[in-house]
């Protein structure tokens, strides 16, 4: 008797699991989901208001999947990737090519050109900063690790779709103190040499250092503000003969690099402990009112605010340039921050095509950017409908292209070369008072020598 | 075929049966894993490409960090692998004496016993990313410590300003304070298991041969515990060498590379500079060759005298 039910226990069991799996089949036929997988917290409800509006008007559903810290992202999705695992849609950190992983991601400029509205609605910036250019495929060829299928792309070529724009290049100001010191919060300090007089004045009313940043995170004063400097004080032909190793840290036109850092460092104007503060970090001292000044970027605002501060005690302005800078009055074209990237061997790439080109109409970029504070990578025709923090950012940046935008692969060497590794620590042995700028200057030549020797 | 012997192998058959599932998942995650990692050590492959992109490299991932290929790779390699080494001789030097100390104390105390087994075991009982975030307050320049000290007359001027992360001399020194700290509760169950087990008989003939307590540890406590500090001195090595969450939690490597180890290294070259993936394997395998090394001199230095 006992054999019987056991035997009778195996076979519904297997019965419910047989018909189990054909109900799924059969659901899977008739409903479409696709997964979104992304690392920012901060944007999942943009992500998500999105999904909804769009699973409303065609019965496909998009499921938001946030992996965070960034590194944990980044780890996640090179396994998925090597696994042949990848998601429907997976947002990446926007630049041409990134996180195409040799071709699972689709390549849009056949889409693009043939949706001409779809392309121009977006800034110019945004779309050239995804677009591949010769200037990147020639980074590829000079990198040994680059694979085939990488260095044998074509310029014109893109491969994820901007979702937001943004800018770094920002100082933002305590409005207190610097009322306190007698500074305008009307005007921004007109050049690099005010704005460091401003820093030591209000440090010698208040004994408040001037100047806060994340000296933990990797390359963050190199891209958010070094090389920018650079630029308006050289212009675009010295900037990228620096960049690509023709000239050296250590002469004049580029000794600022360093020498900023030792300035402050020296007159007690790094906020103590900036070494070691990662970005939340770095804002959350400045929020505390610890130091007069923080680097940041367009995207910094709302952390700011999400940290107590209300725009009125906060001024914000570009990173001035030097006197006798080239081009002092470089213009901040926003470029893209993330892009999505839809998985050529997913269940229904054409679903996740019409996911991708929704989430970039004006309905949806308008929904993502009041549900995920982040300003939109597209000109949204009517405004009326963004929220008035969003709509106040977009109007402070320019969206045209310009040199800066049009070569970020060119900027973007401060990743690759690795001089810039050597400089990361330079950098945090300044601040710490443990090597002197010519000393930097001097290791960072040395072993942009070593690689260019190579 | 006897009845016994058929029982026998009917138990054999029945044991690998219910092996299989154990032996399966090895195999398949266990044993594939390890042998695509060394596989891929031999090959380069960004973090942002696919396997069929992986082109064969030979020994160069090795020598790159090994042999001064890649030269900043090779100089930060070393500078880790001598972070790694003096996380280890801290935590062999610091941690067995202390927790050995304790346990013997925690023998003698006839009261509160449970009340002390509890204080000395709240490293270990506690979240480790928790513990990590108390302690990165406790070092930081307004943290605990720093105040601490600026309301003990003359030891003010050991305040480090940039907290004592933030020190390029004070880092290190810090962070290995902390591992020995929730290094010792796991040493200290193993060797507080171990007393339980010595013979009491041999300590009471010590006591009539008048032996001192110093005589006791030296010559009963020690070697009948050596089995246990072996465990106990491979098991911290092997942390030692393989740490990583700690570091990347409270410093990332820095400032300036100052607690930079070995894993943290090999993290950043596969996720965070995304350098390579096959070079960050060959990384990966040196350490365990190392730990292996190390793992096997120490067993055999600490190898019970009567064994050898």
């Amino acid at each position: 008797m006992k054999k019987y039910l056991l035997f009778f226990v195996v076979l519904m069991c297997l019965a419910s699991v047989i018909y189990a799996g054909g109900q799924e089949d059969a659901a899977a036929q008739e409903d479409v989901t696709l997964t979104l997988w992304h690392w920012k917290v901060a944007f999942d409800p943009g992500f998500k208001a999105v999904a909804d509006a769009f699973e409303e008007k065609t019965g496909i559903r998009v499921v938001t999947e946030i992996t965070t810290p960034d590194e944990a992202y980044k780890q996640k999705l090179v396994a998925a990737g090597i696994a042949g695992n990848l998601p429907d849609l997976y947002a990446y950190w926007a630049d041409a090519g990134n996180g195409s992983f040799d071709g699972v991601a689709m390549e849009w400029a056949g889409t693009l050109d043939a949706d001409p509205a779809w392309r121009d609605s977006f800034f110019p910036a945004a779309i050239s900063a995804v677009t591949i250019s010769d200037a990147k495929i020639e980074s590829w060829l000079d990198d040994e690790n680059s694979s085939k299928w990488l260095t044998t792309r074509e310029a014109g070529q893109v491969y994820g779709i901007p979702i937001d724009v943004g800018a770094f290049y920002t100082i933002y100001g305590n409005a207190e103190l610097m009322k306190n010191a007698g500074i305008s919060t009307d005007n921004p300090p007109a050049t690099m040499e005010v704005w460091i007089e401003d820093m030591k004045k209000i440090q010698s009313l208040t004994e408040t250092p001037g100047f806060v940043f994340s000296g933990q995170a990797f390359s963050l004063y190199e891209n958010w503000f070094a090389n920018f400097v650079d630029y308006m004080k050289n212009g675009p032909e010295e900037y990228t003969r620096f960049m690509t190793r023709e000239s050296k840290m250590s002469d004049p036109e580029h000794m600022h690099v360093a020498q900023f850092l030792e300035d402050l460092a020296v007159s007690g104007n790094i906020l103590a402990g900036s070494a070691t503060l990662g970005i939340d970090e770095a804002d959350q001292a400045f929020v505390n009112g610890q130091a007069s000044y923080l680097l940041g970027g367009t995207f910094t605002f709302a952390s700011l605010q999400a940290m107590g501060m209300s725009i009125d005690q906060i001024v914000s302005f570009r990173i001035p340039a030097y006197e006798g800078s080239k081009v002092p009055d470089a213009t901040v074209s926003p470029f893209p921050l993330v892009m999505l990237n839809v998985n050529t061997n997913g269940k229904s790439v054409d679903k996740a095509i019409e996911f991708v080109k929704f989430m970039t109409s004006d309905e949806g970029m308008t929904l993502y950017a009041n549900n995920a504070f982040d300003i939109p990578a597209i000109s949204i025709k009517d405004t009326s409908k963004l929220n008035s923090v969003i709509k106040s950012m977009l109007s402070s940046l320019s969206t045209d292209s310009n040199w800066w935008s049009e070569n970020s692969a060119i900027s973007s060497k401060v990743f690759s070369n690795a001089e810039w590794q050597v400089f990361h620590e330079g950098k945090q042995r300044i601040v710490l008072g443990e090597s002197t700028a010519e000393e930097v200057a001097a290791s960072f030549d040395k072993a942009a020598e070593i690689e260019k020797n190579k | 075929m006897s009845q016994r012997s058929k029982i026998k192998k009917q138990e054999i058959v029945t044991a690998y049966f219910l092996l299989t599932p154990a032996l399966t998942l090895f195999l398949v995650v266990g044993l594939f894993s390890i042998v695509f990692s060394i596989g891929l050590s031999f090959f380069r492959l960004s973090s942002g490409s696919l396997l069929s992109s992986a082109i064969f490299a030979g020994i160069d991932n090795f020598r790159d960090f090994l042999f001064g290929r890649d030269q900043l790779l090779t100089r930060n390699f070393w500078r880790a692998l001598g972070h790694n080494i003096w996380i280890s001789g801290s935590m062999i030097c610091f941690v067995i004496p202390l927790s050995l100390s304790l346990a013997m104390l925690l023998q003698r105390i006839g009261r509160g016993v449970a009340i002390f087994r509890t204080v000395f075991l709240i490293p270990m009982v506690t979240a480790s990313v928790s513990i990590y975030y108390v302690w990165t307050g406790i070092y930081n320049a307004r943290g605990s410590l720093n105040q601490f000290l600026a309301n003990i007359p003359f030891l003010d001027n050991l305040i480090q300003a940039n907290g004592w992360l933030g020190e390029l001399n004070t880092a290190l020194p810090s962070m290995i304070v902390m591992i020995i700290w929730s290094a010792i509760p796991g040493t200290l169950i193993l060797y507080f298991a171990g007393l339980q087990t010595i013979d009491k008989n041999l300590y009471e003939a010590a006591d009539i041969d008048g032996g001192s307590d110093f005589q006791k540890l030296l010559h009963i406590t020690w070697p009948m515990l050596t089995p246990i500090t072996v465990i106990a001195v491979v098991i911290n090595l092997n942390a030692a060498l393989q740490i990583f969450e700690q570091i990347w939690v409270m410093t990332k490597g820095g400032p300036a590379g100052s607690t930079m180890v070995l894993n943290v290294l090999i993290y950043q070259e596969a996720f965070v500079t995304g350098a390579g993936l096959g070079r960050a394997n060959a990384m990966g395998w040196s350490v365990f060759l190392l730990t292996f090394i190390m793992s096997l001199i120490s067993m055999r230095l600490l190898r019970d005298p009567a064994d050898r």
